[in-house]
């Protein structure tokens, strides 16, 4: 490409030369011309002069026409000191005007003398031969500089067609080095896009697939690649939050299990064990065998209780909205109405600017908070039961307040959770999403539940799925 | 109530107080049978046994602290005598062969205990064996199955638990790659579609607990 040009320029530099050269001829051959007339001029003056016989008068024409024909050699000079190839191809040019340089002011003073001295035959004679001679030198001389210039010009024509030829086939050349470069560019550009793009399209499709595994390999440092490496990021994330919500399942459904396993059906393996007792009693104690069924059904009742609790669980788990403490409200008013000895009053706190929680966090804090609520409403036996919920910036906190009766000691220390506390599910729970939770209370002075999440864990992991 | 000696003396090892109230009832009314002790764990149980050398002891799986299979082991290289009838919730072939192997005589599901409790407490009392239709039929469906290692066993425990694949690593302190190969051989000899499938056979069958 660049060769080409180079070419190309070079032989424009080449036209410009010839032409240049060609001015310069031309130049000296009109610079010759001049000189010639100069020269005929002169014959033609001084035949007119030297017929008045005025002396006065031929010397003061003859020195104005010298100054011209002087000025005119000059001019020539320099012409062809300019066209140095007439110069070069006819050396005796030069040589030949300097002589006419010389000669025709010595004869003019030749003549004027003679004037002078009155000899105007004299004169006229000298200035016959001796211009005529000048002119035949000025004649040949205009003759050879023009013919030269012909030379050039012929010549300057002949290299201008080469030049034009060489152009014909260097454009051509150059033009198709230009597309073929062009087309590589074109096509290399085309692929550097292309190839990491169909990898993109790969990557799309082996996510849609779910193969999270799959990485697009996108390297350099232009946009695609920084789209290649979001695109990666992306689906390492996408993999996480799906392992994330799959582990969480299987987590669900573990506890769900347990959770069954540790209250209805051990309430029921218990209520049939007692069934089968006031079957047993029933022929020959009929009124201990009625005593037993009337506590059965009491029990019966509880483990009603408990699965509705347990599908209360399950429920809020997925239908409750985002707002914690909106369902945290709607289920402490449902236990309030639910209470038959006196309804507490209930209240929610929210302080600080409500953040958005992860959703399994949020789930686990929601469960936490509603058996407290429902150990404050069933068990406390309290007038009053707050909860207290704050963002701050360094940490989550919920506190489940009540003035009730209070938790022994005995279940407080771990020496028994069994029982309708569920205050080791509740620690469990707390350890699970990396929460402190501490239990205060006092016989009669009622019990504080709370909870503490850093800010980290609490509102962290919110980003990423919000 | 009756003649003192002839009765079968038993200690019930269940930590659910509604579970252990029932069998006191329903025991408690049988005029050969007396509940000398209950305990709320295996490690209890192993105190209560002790104390009160019981005929026969009914004992649950699912505890906190100690477990019924540590339990039962504990118990039966203490007294080689012992007769023991496991109650649990679930027909687990692998649990159910657990228990046999560390020496329980009779494998009773909770559901059933109504029906088979005090007989299954007599048949055991009188040095025989006894296991469910229910339970049999567990143990024969699964007889020819391939078996979990315990390294598997360990991966699916914590697969149950809701952990992912890296966690499961940093916790058995092996590569990710040794847990993915793990779980598909999890899941090829469970026959089971995915992880979470495989969590519930496991449970299922025992092979886990809750």
């Amino acid at each position: 490409m660049i060769a080409a040009d180079a070419v190309v320029f070079w032989q424009f530099r080449e036209l410009v030369v010839l032409s240049r050269r060609l001015s310069n001829a031309d130049h000296a051959s009109a610079a010759l011309v001049r000189v010639h007339l100069d020269v005929d001029t002169l014959r033609e003056n001084v035949a007119v002069l030297e017929s008045s016989h005025d002396t006065e008068q031929f010397s003061t024409a003859a020195a104005e026409l010298q100054k011209v024909f002087l000025r005119d050699v000059e001019d020539a000079q320099l012409a062809l000191s300019r066209a140095a190839e007439i110069a070069q191809a006819d050396p005796t040019i030069p040589a030949a005007l300097e002589t006419l340089k010389v000669a025709l002011p010595s004869q003019l003073d030749t003549a004027v003398q003679l004037s002078r001295a009155g000899g105007w035959t004299a004169v006229r004679l000298r200035l016959r031969q001796q211009i005529q001679d000048l002119i035949d030198l000025s004649s040949s001389l205009m003759a050879r500089v023009d013919r030269q210039a012909q030379q050039q010009r012929a010549k300057a024509i002949q290299d201008a067609e080469t030049v034009q030829k060489r152009l014909y086939v260097v454009v051509p050349v150059a033009g198709l080095l230009a597309l073929l470069v062009a087309v590589a560019l074109g096509w290399y550009v085309t692929q550097s896009i292309t190839v990491p793009l169909a990898g993109l399209v790969w990557g799309a499709d082996a996510l849609a697939r779910g193969d999270f595994e799959h990485q697009v390999n996108i390297g350099g440092t232009d946009e695609l690649a920084v789209v290649g490496r979001a695109f990666n990021h992306a689906a390492r994330q996408l993999s996480q939050q799906f392992e994330i919500t799959l582990e969480a399942r299987v987590a669900e459904r573990t506890r769900i299990a347990r959770e069954l396993h540790d209250t209805l059906l051990q309430s029921f393996h218990g209520l049939l064990l007692r069934f089968q007792t006031v079957s047993h009693l029933l022929p020959g104690r009929p009124m201990e065998a009625k005593e037993r069924l009337d506590s059965a059904i009491e029990q019966a009742a509880e483990a009603i209780t408990e699965g509705r609790d347990a599908v209360q669980g399950l429920r809020d788990s997925t239908l409750q909205g985002n707002d914690l403490a909106q369902a945290v409200s709607t289920l402490g008013e449902e236990l309030a109405t639910e209470s038959t000895d006196g309804r507490p009053e209930f209240r929610v706190a929210v302080e600080g600017q409500s953040r958005n929680l992860h959703p399994i966090l949020r789930d686990e804090i929601y469960k936490i908070a509603a058996e407290a609520l429902r150990n404050a409403f069933r068990h406390a036996q309290a007038r009053q039961v707050e909860v207290e919920i704050r963002y701050d910036t360094e940490e989550f906190r919920l506190r489940v307040r009540d003035d009730g009766k209070g938790i022994d000691q005995a279940f407080l220390s771990g020496q028994r959770l069994e029982g309708h506390y569920g205050l080791h599910g509740m620690q469990e729970r707390a350890t699970l999403i990396g929460a402190t939770l501490t239990v205060w209370s006092e016989v009669d002075a009622g019990t504080e539940v709370e909870l503490r999440l850093p800010a980290g864990t609490a509102y962290g992991t919110a980003s990423r799925t919000s | 109530m009756g003649a003192g000696t002839a009765q079968i003396r038993i200690l019930a090892v269940d930590d659910h107080p509604l579970v252990r109230q029932g069998i006191a009832g329903l025991v408690g009314v049988q005029p050969d049978m007396i509940l000398v002790a209950e305990a709320c764990d295996g490690r209890e149980g192993i105190q209560q046994f002790r104390v009160h050398h019981p005929d026969v002891t009914l004992m649950d799986l699912q505890m906190p602290d100690m477990n019924g299979i540590d339990a039962i082991i504990a118990i039966r290289n203490e007294f080689p005598e012992a007769r023991i009838i496991v109650l649990t919730t679930y027909a687990g072939d692998v649990q159910v062969l657990r228990a046999l192997k560390a020496g329980a005589q009779a494998y009773l599901l909770k559901n059933a205990l109504h029906k088979e409790l005090l007989e299954t407490i007599r048949v055991v009392h009188a040095g025989k064996r006894s296991l469910s239709p229910e339970v049999s039929y567990e143990i024969a469906e699964h007889a020819m199955d391939d078996t979990l290692t315990p390294a598997e066993i360990a991966v699916l425990r914590l697969i149950a638990a809701g952990n992912a694949n890296k966690q499961i690593a940093d916790h058995l302190s092996i590569t990710e790659e040794t847990v993915k190969s793990r779980v598909k051989s999890i899941l090829s000899k469970l026959g089971a579609n995915d992880r979470t499938h495989a969590a519930m056979i496991g449970l299922k069958r025992g092979i886990i607990d809750l």
